[in-house]
């Protein structure tokens, strides 16, 4: 998502950052259309294959740049650029200096050590960021968003948003996303919602002919849509003026690419890297002033710092967590959720309320017409054969009410009708007015009738009269409480009714509008069945078991919302309607919203508001939706889920998106992003933890020490074995116990776990400073440290390789003991994976000192008694490491 | 075990040793009262001031309703 602070600019005519687009665009508006076609090169019936692929060729794909890939290049750059490797750079040049050009032995193995080790970590990043980016573009090809196009030789065809080049002919129906800078070239009714681009909310009107006024801001031109925006009702035939960067849009993308809204996860990741960036800051100084005035050699003590500052730097949580999440997506992916935006996942499995919409995920989404009665509820021929000319002639957004007529019309044998009548015009859908018309002329007798359907109440409004055997009476006070009872009784068992109204030889005078929909004759009304699905209410009460309040928010009308739910399962005594929501202040709402799970007879707006309420007061929230009057709920709520078969901008709008819309497919997803963020906060709290564990390690062996506890080359080697034990996390799984509640990102918990738990490797490490100073290596070495005879360099070389092998144990067992809140490997076993790497990680790491390796960069192999020390204090490490978790479950009721 | 002349050495690491350990077993009984629904922070003050009577203490201190922000 792009931040939009300056977007005002880029519209504006005189900035001169985009002046070229912003010029060819008022030139569009101000040129007749078909003048503006002949330019183009296109006619109306848009242009033929042949030339679309070379426009296709010469303009290049309709993608905004900052959508594209990293090319390979900036994939090596990002993965080999570090602070890992730019100290071991560091290291290489001086070990250059030292140990070959200055020096009489010529001995290179500490530099091409070192330069192995800067290729091996590089390489091991880039591999794996590598799989995850191709997982997360992979899984964004299974989410198609089209656009219907004309292709002179194929007639109308639904082509990828991202094969729309300069001069197609483009058509535009409400819920359509604008697919490009477009120039109107017929249009009727069309509202466009530029929202992405102004900041303003309500849709504005634009038409189809040239205009000569004078325009101060792009988005004010009246026959120009912006790709950006979408339709929010009508219809429109439309000129592509241009594409990919050279729209408005791409110039305010590409002008601020990068600058990236900040969410609850980043936010929670940067404040981790800044705390460990202020443990550097004072770190570094610190140790390096201590090592240097204490030993002497300032060189060693920079290095040393450096290297310390380098082992605290959690140089592979991009990488730990870009994997995290696309292995987490690839998951998903599998359990037919598709994740757009992989910061979504981790508000996924924090999502503690979901909000739905109820046609499709509670409903079975199969509408069936049950009855087309007339006033009196007799069944009637002519109520359907109304509708089924609204629904076949309308070219808006065809609904699953209008295909039910369509298929039962079908049927019917209604199909004649088509020949036999032609249309004039329509006045399109809109979730205010709640009812649509279209204006057909019979061909044979030559009269012309508005046939209007829509919900009962709206409609009712409109009717003057009701029709009954070909008879017109006064819609009387006794018939529309005839009416609305019949209504409520069809409601009260689930079904939805809509009615149908007709006017004949309405004034033809210009082009229809809302206006026109007066002094109607109602016919009747038609009944429709959407009956729950089997799996709605285990799936509710599976969610609910997991922590996720199940909310209803639907723009049907109060009975059937209650019928529908009560089947479910859901409590129905209180439901709050849309026109309650207005009359309450913001406060009353949150605390209404908080208490109710029914909401019915919403407007786009109110269900947008409803969700903000429930966002206001701590709560996660997630807003399932697939119609245009979601999306402003969408974008309102922390995570936006849609499905395959939504609407464009519905598709847009969504975070995640379902290829079968069942609340039982969105469980098993909530699932997987729960596991996902703890495995990345697992990460990280180990990691900075242990960080904050070692920084008091270091510091003591500065001040006390009368040399490097070790050596940076070590400080490395341990760091990089760790860090590919890590690489395993990704694949380790949670306890199930985790799973089933919510996860918030909470940056102070990783903060007080830091510091609970971090102290407890350095009681160990400073242990093994004794053991090894004291008893280890002066048994070793024949006397204690600095005593006459005892070898100073075996002493040291020991005691590094003492440190290392302890430090590398207990930070590698530490994974399995924050991992779960139970006994590791007796109550909670890690992953496979896991398991394997750092079992590897550790028994190369006890080995290294006994190898060439080893003694290249100074340690030596530790006698036979230095491993019942070892094994003991692990041992104690992990007794102590348990009593301080329990502790702290018991103060905070959380391990994770 | 063998200190030689390193006697600075041996006092520091003993002691920060000790201190470490000192301040994680305090733990305890602040958590301890603080399920008795006491102040974490001060308790573990105490505790780490006055480790083995602060234990004594936290397992025979009754339970007190807990102050706001504190769950029992």
């Amino acid at each position: 998502m792009m931040v939009m602070s300056k977007k005002e600019s880029y519209l504006r005519v005189d900035d001169g950052d985009s002046p070229m687009i912003a010029e060819k665009l008022f030139e569009a508006s101000r040129q007749e259309a078909e003048a503006l076609l002949h330019e183009m090169g296109v006619s109306r019936h848009g242009l033929s294959s042949l030339e679309a692929a070379n426009r296709l060729e010469s303009f290049g794909m309709n993608i905004i740049s900052h959508e594209k890939p990293d090319s390979l290049l900036k994939r090596l750059l990002k993965a080999f650029v570090n602070p890992f490797t730019v100290v071991l750079f560091i290291l290489a040049l001086v070990s250059l200096f030292t140990d070959v050009i200055f020096s009489n032995e010529k001995n290179p193995r500490s530099v091409i050590l070192i330069c192995s080790m800067v290729l091996l970590s590089g390489m091991l990043r880039f591999v794996q960021e590598s799989r995850s980016n191709k997982a997360a573009e992979k899984l964004k090809e299974l989410v198609h968003t089209t656009a219907m196009v004309e292709r002179g030789d194929e007639g109308t065809i639904e082509i990828p948003l991202g094969n729309i080049v300069p001069g197609d002919i483009v058509n535009i129906s409400a819920g359509d996303l604008i697919p490009a800078d477009i120039r109107l070239v017929e249009s009727k009714d069309l509202f466009i919602n530029q929202s992405t681009l102004t900041g303003e909310s309500e849709p504005v009107e634009k038409f189809h002919a040239a205009s000569s006024q004078h325009y101060s801001t792009l988005t004010d031109l009246p026959n120009i849509a912006f790709m950006g925006s979408y339709a929010v009702s009508g219809t429109a035939v439309a000129v592509v003026l241009s594409t990919g960067d050279m729209t408005c849009f791409g110039s305010m993308a590409r002008a601020i690419t990068g600058k990236h809204v900040v969410t609850s996860f980043d936010k929670g990741i940067n404040e981790v890297s800044w705390v460990l960036v202020r443990f550097i800051i004072f770190m570094v100084p610190v140790v390096f002033f201590i090592n240097g005035f204490t030993k002497g050699n300032w060189l060693e003590a920079f290095l040393f710092a450096l290297s310390v500052a380098v082992g605290i730097t959690p140089e592979m949580l991009p990488m730990i967590v870009t994997t995290n999440l696309a292995k987490g997506a690839v998951a998903m992916a599998r359990k037919k959720t598709v994740v757009k935006h992989l910061d979504a996942m981790q508000n996924f499995g924090a999502m503690d309320i979901l909000c739905t919409d109820k046609t499709g995920t509670i409903t079975q989404n199969r509408v069936v017409l049950e009855y087309h009665w007339n006033v009196y509820m007799e069944d009637d021929k002519r109520v359907l054969r109304h509708a089924f000319l609204n629904s076949h002639f309308q070219t808006g957004l065809k609904n699953l009410m209008d295909v039910a007529i369509l298929a039962h019309s079908e049927e019917e044998g209604f199909e004649a009708l088509m020949q036999k009548f032609v249309k004039v015009d329509e006045i399109p859908f809109d979730f205010n007015r709640r009812r649509m018309s279209v204006v057909v002329r019979d061909n044979t007798t030559g009269k012309t009738q508005m046939i209007t359907k829509g919900a009962v109440e709206e409609m009712l409004s409109v009717c003057s009269f009701a029709e009954y055997e070909g008879q017109h009476e006064p819609l009387s006070e006794e018939l529309m409480i005839k009416i609305h009872d019949t209504v409520d009784k069809m409601n009260s068992q689930g079904m939805r009714v809509i009615a149908v109204a007709q006017k004949d030889d309405p004034p033809a005078t210009g082009e229809f509008s809302v206006k026109d929909e007066n002094g109607m004759v109602l016919m009747g009304y038609l009944a429709f069945l959407d009956p729950p699905k089997d799996t709605a209410a285990s799936a509710i009460k599976s969610l609910n078991e997991d922590g996720i309040v199940v909310k209803v928010l639907t723009g049907d009308n109060e009975a059937i919302a209650r019928c529908i739910c009560r089947q479910v399962g859901m409590e129905t005594d209180k439901i709050l309607l849309g026109s309650d929501i207005d009359s309450m202040d913001e406060a009353t709402l949150q605390q209404q919203a908080a208490e109710i799970n029914i909401y019915a007879k919403l407007t786009p707006q109110q269900k947008a508001r409803i969700v903000r309420a429930l966002r206001s007061t701590d709560h996660t929230v997630g807003f399932m939706g697939d119609g245009i009057n979601d999306a402003a709920a969408m974008r309102e709520a922390d995570v936006a889920i849609s499905v395959d078969s939504a609407v464009d901008i519905a598709k847009e709008s969504a975070d995640i998106i379902l290829l079968e819309k069942d609340l039982k497919v969105l469980g098993e997803g909530v699932i997987e992003g729960r596991k996902t963020f703890g495995n990345i906060i697992k990460y990280i709290k180990m990691t900075a933890s242990s960080n904050f564990g070692n920084m008091f390690s270091v510091v003591t062996a500065s001040a006390f020490l009368p040399f490097l506890p070790m050596l940076p080359i070590q400080i490395l080697v341990l760091n990089f074995i760790y860090d590919i034990s890590c690489t395993a996390i990704p694949w380790d799984h949670m306890d199930p116990e985790y799973i089933k509640k919510p996860r918030k990102w909470d940056a102070s918990s990783i903060g007080r776990f830091m510091v609970w738990i971090g102290p407890t490797s350095s009681v160990f490490d400073v242990t093994t400073y004794i053991i090894m100073f004291f008893i280890i290596c002066p048994a070793a070495c024949g006397g204690p440290f600095g005593a006459p005879g005892v070898n100073q360099v075996l002493f040291i070389s020991l005691f590094n390789a003492g440190w290392f092998v302890e430090s590398l144990w207990s930070q590698t067992l530490v994974i399995h003991m924050i991992r779960t809140p139970k006994i590791p490997f007796l109550q909670s076993r890690a992953a496979a994976p896991l398991l394997f790497l750092t079992t590897v990680s550790i028994t190369v790491g006890t080995l290294i000192p006994y190898t060439s390796f080893g003694k290249a960069i100074g340690m030596s192999g530790m006698p036979a008694m230095y491993f019942p020390w070892l094994i003991g204090m692990i041992l104690c490490y992990m007794a102590l490491a348990t009593f301080l978790k329990i502790m702290y479950i018991r103060r905070y009721s959380e391990l994770l | 075990m063998q200190i030689g002349g390193n006697l600075i050495t041996a006092f520091g690491l003993f002691g920060v040793c000790g201190l470490m350990l000192l301040a994680l077993l305090a733990t305890w009984p602040s958590t301890k009262a603080y399920q008795k629904g006491r102040n974490f922070r001060k308790w573990y003050i105490f505790s780490f001031l006055l480790f083995p009577v602060a234990l004594i203490a936290s397992f025979f201190i009754s339970s007190e309703p807990a102050e706001s922000g504190v769950k029992k």
